[in-house]
């Protein structure tokens, strides 16, 4: 028995298989999986490959604390170089294929190479094979884990893509054990580049602790704190999907290709709508989680009878129903259903498909390519349609769409690059950041793209419990709890950031301890002091966040990334939210560029290009990175 | 005495196997836990296994040396290793497949000397201990 705390490497070129220890010195300096694999991938890749050449490499991280019960630490990352982006991508997932994997014996599988053919990868415990995936090739989701839970028994928690992974749709994403996803920015096509359609992992070891009962009794507490939070009980309650009446009130629920921020019908579509309407069947917790906001919904009469999914979540609500001008739940798990078997991430996927919809609208569309397909909003079979095309690429708009909508947008041109809601590659995630300025700022400057799950500063909004004390804290005072102002955004999101990287690296779901504030760096140090048996303080575990950032930053910056990228789709920052109007309704280069400068000063990075000083790696201990950055890309010490 | 499930209300989180089998072992692992939760993801369904401590328990009936033995005050169905040869009859035997073999003994719940912290941990209401002895909840 031990703490998993290796990683095992599959070369799928030459089929040779390696075990490497994970150095203390690495834990000290990235805690755990998203900045390790971080580092493994930036010392491992060389700069400007393409994303589905044998070169990339594919690292699935468990978190630290994960299979423990230190609540809610089930989290898996996968981390890769994006093909929708050119940039660095954590991508995560819950359920207990992260537990699955330390009971095995590692806490990392690092894919290398690229097979001839399709193969799937079991681990059972120290028994590692590479099998033949011919019966697996062309199946969907659901199907392939059927098929091996059958092959091989079904305590496997399996991890796989569907077909839209197989053929290379930009943002395929891998879905692990039926219903958690990691979904974004293509992670499931640089699978399917792989050939790899699937691992299977289960074991029957254990993980020893070093300080067992401090961390037992530790665990509990926070438990208990966490299930006392008002908005984890809305969570389990109602899910995320808890969240659609509130962020509409607002004025920032996405609906109409970001048109509008607001909708008369989101209490059609909302978790409590799901709740009671009957559609929802079950509550669902990840490993070690007892909150458990997961849902399992059905349908059973009408026209999407038998339609199951493992949701809907609140992106999924925005992304293929309001979206899309569709308010109709039953409807919303239909094409969820669609998007889990087929293995899409369902924002992009949604996103490209209102793309599509406001491009008929305004005749920029092609009969050519549309042919027989009428994207209109509202129209709930062209989105069951389109997903499919986009799945297969079909041609016409299944092909065009396949690529993402950057890239469909700069091919049909006509201005439709407007309303492309994408920057750097990646079509964002389901918040109108108008209505939010750390928001606004947290999805520029994001490494992988305009999305929340690298920062979500929702303390800025002061509605959860210890918010208003935290913005205090960050930023000296009260009223900066504003999400309307431009001042402090950095204090706000740089924190956000760091404790996001510490609580990825360990595991953690990031709502506990960036939306309910329960897991903080305090805890965190104490639970991993417990654990690994070496010392750690909060300032180590937001030094390490800060590093990761840098160490992710860098990254970027070695394919190219500068200043000119830290944008935001260009509808958000060039027209007002309609539902809003004036000074607040905006993302204005003017308020971007100013909070940008005040981060760049905060974090020590170069104000006119945004690039991380040389001066600033070192100081974070950064100096084989900062070398590399000197080197590759002529950086002056 | 023995752990009620309310199977509808499980969600599969499996934060009692690890608590579970830390508290018995001093290792955190699924496989050495004495509750185990069966999952049918794909339809959304969880079933916990556990110790039914049975009227008329199977296990303590095919123990060729005694060693297992339900206590007529608490109802709980123990083990004695000092008597137990690991035949595995019982684990062969259990109804309910909720006993398990370690490679020298077998194991299952024995409800933490009658205050279990699965049924602690589970947020969600699906486990509940019952202290009355008089009512069955096995065969």
């Amino acid at each position: 028995m031990e703490i998993a705390t290796k990683i095992l490497h599959i070369n799928l070129s030459n089929n040779k298989i390696w075990v490497e220890d994970v150095s203390k010195e690495l834990y000290r300096k990235f805690l755990g999986s998203r900045g390790i694999s971080a580092y493994i991938l930036f010392k491992s890749i060389k700069p400007g490959i393409d994303a589905f050449s044998s070169e990339n490499l594919l690292i699935f991280g468990s978190g630290t604390l994960t299979g423990t019960m230190a609540p809610c630490s089930g989290r898996v990352t996968v981390t890769t170089k994006s093909p929708a982006t050119g940039r660095y991508v954590k991508s995560s997932a819950g359920g207990a294929w992260g537990a699955a994997l330390k009971y095995s014996g590692y806490q990392f599988v690092a894919i290398h190479g690229q097979a001839s053919e399709p193969v799937y990868i079991q681990i059972n415990d120290k028994d590692i094979e590479i099998k033949k995936a011919e019966n697996l090739w062309g199946k969907d989701v659901w199907e392939t884990i059927d098929i091996l839970h059958r092959e091989s028994g079904e305590d496997y928690e399996v991890a796989t893509i569907g077909p839209a992974g197989e053929n290379k749709v930009k943002f395929a994403g891998i879905i692990f054990s039926y219903y958690n996803a990691a979904g974004r920015c293509g992670v499931g096509a640089v699978m399917g580049s792989k050939y790899l359609k699937a691992i299977a992992v289960r074991g029957d070891g254990g993980l020893k602790i070093a300080e067992p009962k401090k961390f037992f009794n530790l665990s509990q507490k926070l438990s208990k704190k966490l299930l006392e939070n008002p908005s984890a009980k809305m969570a389990y309650l109602y899910g995320t999907a808890a969240g659609v009446e509130g962020v509409n009130a607002l004025k920032g629920f996405p609906a109409y290709n970001f048109q509008r921020g607001y909708s008369e019908n989101a209490d059609k579509i909302s978790g409590k709508y799901l709740t009671k309407s009957g559609l929802l069947k079950g509550r669902r917790g990840c490993h070690s989680c007892p909150v458990s906001c997961h849902r399992y919904s059905m349908v059973k009469k009408g026209k999407y009878a038998g339609c199951v999914s493992g949701g809907p979540e609140y992106e999924t609500i925005s992304a293929l129903g309001a979206g899309c001008g569709i308010f109709n739940m039953e409807f919303i798990i239909a094409a969820d259903n669609l998007c889990w078997r087929y293995g899409l991430d369902v924002i992009s996927t949604g996103s490209v498909i209102q793309w599509a919809m406001e491009s008929y609208q305004r005749g920029v569309l092609d009969e050519k390519l549309t042919k027989d397909i009428k994207p209109e909003f509202g129209n709930e079979e062209v989105v069951l349609k389109l997903i499919e095309a986009i799945t297969f690429k079909r041609e016409g708009l299944g092909i065009l769409l396949a690529q993402g909508v950057k890239i469909a947008s700069e091919t049909i041109g006509k201005g439709s690059e407007k309303w492309a809601i994408q920057a750097r590659g990646l079509e964002q995630s389901r918040v109108d950041t108008r209505s939010a300025n750390a928001y606004a700022l947290a999805f520029a400057v994001n490494p992988r793209g305009p999305d929340h799950l690298h920062a979500q500063p929702i303390a800025e909004f002061n509605t959860k419990v210890g918010a208003e004390d935290l913005i205090e804290r960050l930023t000296g005072d009260k009223k900066y709890a504003n999400p309307y102002i431009i001042d402090k955004r950095a204090e706000i999101v740089r924190w956000h950031e760091d404790i996001c990287a510490a609580n990825d690296a360990l595991g953690f779901c990031f709502f506990t301890s960036l939306s309910w504030y329960v897991i903080n760096e305090k805890n965190m140090a104490q639970l991993l002091t417990y654990y690994l048996g070496e010392k750690f303080t909060p300032d180590m575990i937001m030094e390490a966040g800060r590093r990761t950032i840098v160490l992710e930053r860098c990254f970027n910056v070695r394919e190219g990334h500068n200043r000119q990228h830290d944008v935001l789709p260009w509808r958000l920052m060039n027209e007002e939210l309609s539902d809003r109007k004036g000074e607040d309704a905006i993302n204005s280069k003017e308020k971007m560029d100013k909070m940008l400068e005040e981060y760049y000063r905060l974090h020590g990075w170069n104000i006119k290009t945004g690039i991380p000083t040389i001066e600033t790696m070192k100081g974070l201990e950064l100096d084989d990175i900062a070398q590399e950055m000197i080197d590759v890309c002529n950086m002056q010490s | 005495m023995f752990i009620d499930i309310d199977y509808s209300k499980c969600t599969g989180c499996q934060r009692c196997e690890t608590i579970c089998s830390y508290v018995n072992t001093g290792i955190i692992s699924r496989s050495l836990s004495r509750i185990k939760i069966r999952k049918n993801e794909k339809k959304g369904i969880f079933s916990p296994v556990v110790c039914r401590h049975c009227d008329k328990p199977k296990c303590v009936e095919v123990c060729p040396t005694k060693a297992l033995k339900k206590d007529k005050n608490t109802g709980i169905v123990r083990l004695d290793k000092g008597k137990c040869i690991g035949c595995r009859l019982c684990v062969k035997n259990c109804p309910f497949d909720a006993m398990d073999f370690d490679g020298e003994f077998p194991f299952k719940c024995e409800l933490c000397d009658g205050d279990p912290e699965c049924v602690k941990a589970c947020s969600v209401g699906a486990l509940k201990l019952i202290k009355e002895t008089n009512i069955s909840n096995g065969f």
